[in-house]
């Protein structure tokens, strides 16, 4: 990288690191994991500097989520999905309390890709379309997703914290 | 778009700003891309590299390579002159008014800098100062902001003068940089921070610390300098954290940490004199040689001390069969139990929902922190079946351990 795209990837780095990281701890939950993935994300990024358009923010966040699939592609850390969000026990009871708490859980129920789909939708605020080119999946496989997400998450949310619809994801 | 939506998206952003602002970790970033651009030539230049690798070999024979200039030392103190972005400012005469106010040494008399720094990134003002105390005995003094006020001036660490002719490396690590109180609060995200100043002609530094499962630093990150501040895991502490610097490349210095700050756990240094299945036997300060404290090593916890005698104690081993401890699964802080065995450990009251897996690190709080997530020591890790725990210090070839004291009772 000469010096000139070493500045602007500089640049793009503090521009853009924190909504990455919380991107990237929505998908996985975990604040030290996030951060891996981002930094993971961005040392990719870096080395494909060179020949990128002058937005690079796609092509970052697509390695983002890619590398957060990887990641829970594992093994060690394959999710085993469940009816319901299971009790947390005596030791949580203050943190149930969290709005925050209970969506973190909520979101983390999720399989990767519908939880991808959730955050690209609704955080990140992409449309159908943008988000298909992230997930590399058809439009139609992006709305599949996130009505199957957000279904799940209505099912795990207490129902007054319920808010989207699968129906209304269309934008 | 709906209300609902909105409503999501709301809650999303909310969670999403749990982190509260971070630091750009530039550094990390820039190795990571190193070693992934050396990874992917690595199998296209293989061939070529080993070629490289015997021509190397050959001219580091016969050329040598550039050696540290060597600073002579100032009398007791350490002859390093002073560095940093802040040198020429009224931040000298702030820390020295802090470092002569905090502590019934001062005032201090032959005071010099050896750095005098604002961060812009972690921690603000970052000075380190050495001079006599009221006694006049030679001291050094590190004195930082906090990540949640980087103006206010805290004196963090106030010990001995290193040696002057051997030292090397300056270094701290610390949990308690956060606050101004050096307590975290309870809906923070916990951090422990790595900060180290080299001699004239360090030129860069690595780290690495047991508590962390992630690679860090090792030895090979970008030479930037002779000062490091770094943000690692709360459950580093200065036993379990290795500094690495170099001087162009040459490491010229690799040990632990020097010590923590004002508020840490100590971790007093013992020698094994025995050992046996279930104890071994240690000698060291009377002081700190106290029934319950726990003992460690740089990789974690060894067991606990049942009965001590003057300088000698019994250390009972995490296997041992009437051990236990409360312990917690590492970062997502579940509780549960550690029992012994007789020679092997295991994990009771696991949650149900804790979803343990084998490799999964456990610690346990540290009492001598006064912090339930701060330099938390690591028992094991669980094993293969889920339930059994793989101890974290092995007791072959065992010859030193410390003694985690609590600040005050090491201070007295």
């Amino acid at each position: 990288m000469d010096r000139d795209s070493e500045l602007d990837f500089r640049d793009f780095v503090l521009v853009a690191y924190q909504r990455l990281t919380r991107t990237a701890y929505l998908l996985c939950g975990d604040r030290y994991e996030a951060e891996d993935l981002v930094q993971t994300a961005l040392a990719r990024a870096a080395l494909a500097w060179h020949r990128l358009d002058a937005a690079p923010d796609a092509y970052v966040r697509k390695i983002l989520v890619n590398v957060f699939r990887s990641s829970r592609s594992r093994r060690w850390r394959q999710e085993i999905p469940v009816q319901a969000v299971p009790d947390r026990g005596l030791a949580d009871a203050a943190s149930m309390m969290d709005d925050r708490d209970v969506l973190r859980r909520a979101l983390a129920e999720l399989p990767p890709r519908q939880r991808a789909a959730v955050v690209l939708r609704f955080y990140e605020d992409l449309s159908e379309q943008q988000a298909a080119a992230v997930l590399g999946c058809s439009v139609g496989t992006v709305k599949s997703l996130t009505s199957r997400g957000l279904q799940r998450l209505r099912r795990d949310l207490p129902a007054e914290k319920t808010h989207a619809q699968p129906a209304e994801v269309d934008r | 778009m709906t209300d609902s939506n909105e409503l999501l998206q709301q809650r999303l952003h909310d969670l999403a700003d749990e982190l509260g602002p971070l630091p750009v970790p530039h550094e990390e970033i820039r190795h990571r891309t190193r070693r992934l651009r050396g990874r992917r030539r690595a199998g296209g230049l293989a061939a070529l590299a080993a070629a490289v690798a015997v021509v190397t070999i050959g001219v580091a024979l016969v050329a040598r390579p550039t050696p540290m200039p060597v600073t002579a030392a100032d009398g007791p103190f350490l002859g390093w002159p002073v560095t940093g972005n802040a040198t020429g400012t009224s931040l000298l005469a702030e820390a020295v008014q802090v470092w002569d106010s905090t502590l019934a040494s001062g005032p201090h008399t032959d005071i010099h800098a050896l750095l005098v720094e604002r961060d812009p990134v972690l921690l603000g003002p970052v000075v380190v100062l050495e001079g006599r105390d009221a006694q006049g005995e030679p001291r050094l003094a590190i004195l930082t902001g906090t990540a949640d006020d980087r103006d206010a001036l805290r004196l963090r660490a106030d010990r001995p003068a290193p040696d002057p002719v051997t030292t090397r490396v300056v270094s701290m690590v610390s949990g308690r940089l956060g606050t101004a109180t050096g307590i975290e609060p309870l809906d923070s995200r916990p951090a422990a921070w790595l900060f180290a100043l080299g001699a004239p002609g360090v030129t860069g530094f690595g780290y690495h610390s047991t508590a962390v499962d992630q690679e860090l630093v090792e030895g090979g990150g970008p030479d930037l300098g002779r000062r490091l501040l770094v943000s690692l895991p709360p459950g580093a502490t200065p036993i379990n954290t290795t500094v690495i610097a170099r001087h162009n490349g040459t490491v010229v210095f690799r040990g632990p940490a020097d010590g923590g700050a004002i508020g840490d756990a100590v971790a007093v240094p013992a020698t094994v004199l025995a050992r046996s299945p279930d104890h071994v036997r240690i000698q060291g300060s009377p002081r700190a040689l106290i029934a319950g404290l726990l003992v460690a090593t740089p990789d974690g916890l060894l067991g606990r001390i049942t009965a001590a005698s003057g300088e000698e104690a019994d250390v009972e081993l995490v296997t041992a069969a009437s051990f236990s401890i409360d312990a917690l699964t590492d970062i997502t802080y579940r509780p549960l139990r550690v029992a012994g065995a007789g020679g092997s450990a295991r994990l009771d009251r696991i949650p149900a929902d804790a979803n343990v897996v084998a490799t999964n690190r456990i610690v346990t709080v540290d009492p001598a922190q006064h912090s339930d997530r701060l330099g938390t020591l690591t028992v094991g890790r669980v094993g293969t079946t889920g339930h059994d725990l793989v101890p974290a210090t092995a007791t072959s070839d065992l010859s030193r351990v410390y003694v985690m004291v609590e600040y005050e009772a090491a201070s007295r």
